[in-house]
């Protein structure tokens, strides 16, 4: 009797212990931990070129130079640097937190826009041959007198024009594939994409693509369409230069393709619809129906793999596995190009060699004319 | 002296017909000068002429020894040679090459839609002096060497844009090569008419410059190696002589500016099966096919998938 007892009131006790334990308080948690120091620096830069006050935000460490206009509602904003908040690099005199497209995420500027200036990544003989007399960010100067233009139905100098390859003899990709980023699955040196590997990345609601070098290496051109957006990935790896427009053209929707003509061994995309040829640094129709025209460009980050995914860990990236296409985009196709200053394929109207030639800068065209920047004023 | 003759002509066609051919840039293999050249013995005071056409389609994308799954582009090479070789005494012999070419190259893009370029005129001219270094029994052995002058068109434009096609689509290449030939035969091997031909070629190319002057380019020197058989038989009152060889060739990279130019150079191996039917002691036709059995190319290279020649000799006593 009394160890019946004694089992119920047991049987009791632990079932008023377990209810006790519904009841607790539940543990709160402590807010997150800011993500611990990288130690990298994201440094600001305030200039003005052609009369246009910029601001530039990049870090050498994190592979990034991006470039706004500093004026916003008719005032100068004065910026500092943000560090390891990516994507967000930098904040305003005035307590909006700017991300790289140049969109106020925080603060009384937030939904604002920063205008984009035409700039972009690229090699440096690029913008030394496309803009002769290029400007350099606290380097040495040279007056060059720009080019005679050739063939008045075309915008640039046709002298530098060459003819490398066939029209689409370089496949653009016209329905890009592909996957979403698994930090498990998408390993160091098991994917095709390795972490020091550059990509465009770019953002359209809560969709983020990254688009690799090592696919743009092989198309040049990429043509997607992202939500409402129908964007245009433009590269030329001859010149290291990205660029991404608005597929939507005065002429209506359009998809680009490549020319096979090189200007200053520069991409000359053409556009499908109508067959006008255009620039890439500055998306100008150069002949063509719809010659003297512009794209419309939309805000992007060229930077490494690494650098894009710790941004947006749920980033989508190019699948190596393209429809209809079979190439091995582990193999980088032009030998040692990428590193070989003394090596440029094609003939260019200056060769400038104030800096090495294929290191890559930022430059900002304003006015035909161009400043490049180094990632040296951002180390 | 009909089976001397029948020989000088089984050599001028099995040796000759598919000996050389100049690729020309990063296609690796169509060529301006889609041609063949051969040496063989001829006797003095004897003219041969031949006419050939050769066409030579390239459409496998292949990138080191794999194939791609890519047929998206294509180019094809028509060349029609005029060859004369005359005998200038019993050993030294000459010969000239002059061609006409047309190129066409057709790109299909991922939509669908697909370009089109050709570029046409006079290729490069081929002069070559031939000493006939051995004659003994069922051996003969030839050396040869000589020019290939860059008479060629190369400045042939795009329909399209108006500027001048790129250097691999024009007909001619622009440049002097330095050209060296050795043939090796041993007939009547095993059985009457059965003939062992080892042929090597090599050319030494150098630099042509472009854009006004302002890119040098050179194609990679080249080395090919012809080894084969033919037979003899005889077909009521012709004779029939089938063929099978294998061309190895080996192209070293080209430069641009002094440096290595990307996705050119490589190794192929080839195999070329033939015939040629003699149609009286003056004139005979020939027909060869090409195709592939092998490849080791640097990079990613447009190359050949087959090609096929087809011409015929008469043969002149002055």
């Amino acid at each position: 009797m009394q160890l019946k007892f004694t089992t119920i009131s047991l049987f009791l006790l632990l079932l008023i212990t377990a209810c006790t334990k519904e009841e607790t308080p539940p543990v709160v948690e402590p807010d997150p931990l800011p993500p611990a120091p990288s130690g990298k620096v994201i440094k600001v830069l305030h200039d003005e070129y052609e009369s246009t006050p910029l601001v530039l935000v990049g870090s050498e460490e994190w592979n990034f130079i991006l470039s706004f206009k500093r004026e916003l509602d008719g005032e100068e904003r004065t910026f500092t640097a943000i560090d390891d908040r990516l994507p967000i690099v930098m904040e305003d005199d005035q307590g909006t937190e700017w991300d790289w497209f140049g969109r106020g995420v925080s603060g009384p500027g937030v939904g604002q826009q920063l205008e984009l200036t035409t700039s972009m990544m690229g090699y440096w003989f690029a913008f030394g041959a496309l803009y002769p007399g290029a400007s350099i960010h606290e380097g040495p100067s040279r007056f060059v007198e720009l080019p005679l233009p050739g063939d008045p139905s075309w915008l640039i100098p046709t002298k530098r024009l060459v003819r490398a390859t066939g029209l689409d003899a370089i496949q653009a990709i016209e329905v890009p594939q592909f996957v979403r980023y698994n930090s498990d699955e998408h390993t160091e040196g098991s994917f095709y994409v390795d972490n020091t590997d550059l990509v465009v990345g770019f953002e359209q609601g809560s969709q983020r693509r990254a688009y690799p070098h090592a696919i743009l290496d092989w198309h040049e051109i990429v043509n997607d369409e992202l939500g409402s957006e129908n964007i245009a990935v433009v590269y030329c790896p001859l010149t290291g230069t990205a660029t991404l427009w608005d597929r939507n053209l005065e002429s209506g929707l359009t998809t680009f393709g490549v020319s096979g003509l090189l200007y200053n061994s520069n991409i000359i995309p053409y556009d499908r619809q109508t067959e006008s040829f255009w620039t890439q640094l500055d998306g100008r129709c150069v002949n063509g129906a719809l010659r003297g025209k512009r794209t419309r460009k939309y805000p992007y980050v060229e930077t490494s793999w690494e650098t894009w995914k710790t941004a947006f860990p749920e980033t989508e990236i190019m699948s190596d596995d393209q429809n209809d296409v079979d190439r091995d985009y582990t193999i980088y196709p032009y030998d040692d190009y990428i590193t070989n200053n003394d090596y440029i394929a094609f003939p260019l109207e200056i060769n400038d060699d104030r800096l090495p030639a294929k290191e890559r800068v930022h430059g900002v065209i304003i006015n035909s004319r161009v400043k490049v920047y180094r990632f040296d004023a951002f180390r | 002296m009909y089976a001397k003759q029948a020989h000088i002509i089984l050599f001028l066609l099995l040796v000759g017909l598919p000996t050389l051919s100049w690729s020309q840039a990063c296609c690796s293999g169509g060529t301006p000068l889609a041609a063949n050249l051969g040496v063989a013995g001829i006797d003095s005071r004897q003219l041969a002429l031949r006419l050939t056409y050769d066409y030579n389609t390239q459409r496998d994308l292949v990138s080191n020894t794999r194939k791609l799954d890519d047929d998206r582009r294509t180019r094809n090479t028509h060349a029609v040679l005029l060859q004369g070789r005359y005998g200038f005494s019993k050993r030294w012999s000459g010969i000239l090459i002059f061609s006409w070419v047309r190129q066409e190259e057709e790109n299909q893009s991922l939509t669908g839609a697909s370009s089109f370029t050709k570029a046409e005129g006079i290729g490069d001219l081929i002069g070559l002096l031939q000493y006939e270094a051995l004659a003994k029994g069922d051996w003969r052995m030839q050396v040869a060497g000589g020019l290939k002058a860059p008479l060629g068109r190369t400045d042939v434009a795009d329909e399209l844009t108006g500027f001048p096609l790129n250097a691999d689509m024009q007909p001619g290449t622009g440049s002097w090569d330095v050209l060296g030939v050795l043939n090796l035969s041993r007939e009547n091997l095993f059985k009457p008419g059965l003939t062992l031909i080892t042929t090597a070629t090599y050319r030494l190319t150098t630099e042509d410059l472009r854009f006004e002057g302002q890119q040098r380019y050179e194609f990679g020197n080249e080395w090919q190696i012809l080894f084969g058989f033919s037979d003899q038989y005889v077909l009521g009152p012709r004779l029939f002589y089938p063929q099978l060889m294998v061309r190895y060739r080996q192209t070293a990279i080209d430069l641009t500016n002094g440096f290595n130019t990307p996705n050119t150079g490589g190794e192929w191996v080839h195999l070329v099966p033939g015939f040629q039917l003699g149609l009286n002691e003056a004139l005979q036709l020939n027909f060869a096919a090409e195709l592939p059995v092998f490849r080791k190319l640097r990079g990613t290279q447009l190359t050949t998938s087959y090609r096929m020649t087809a011409g015929m000799t008469y043969n002149l006593n002055l």
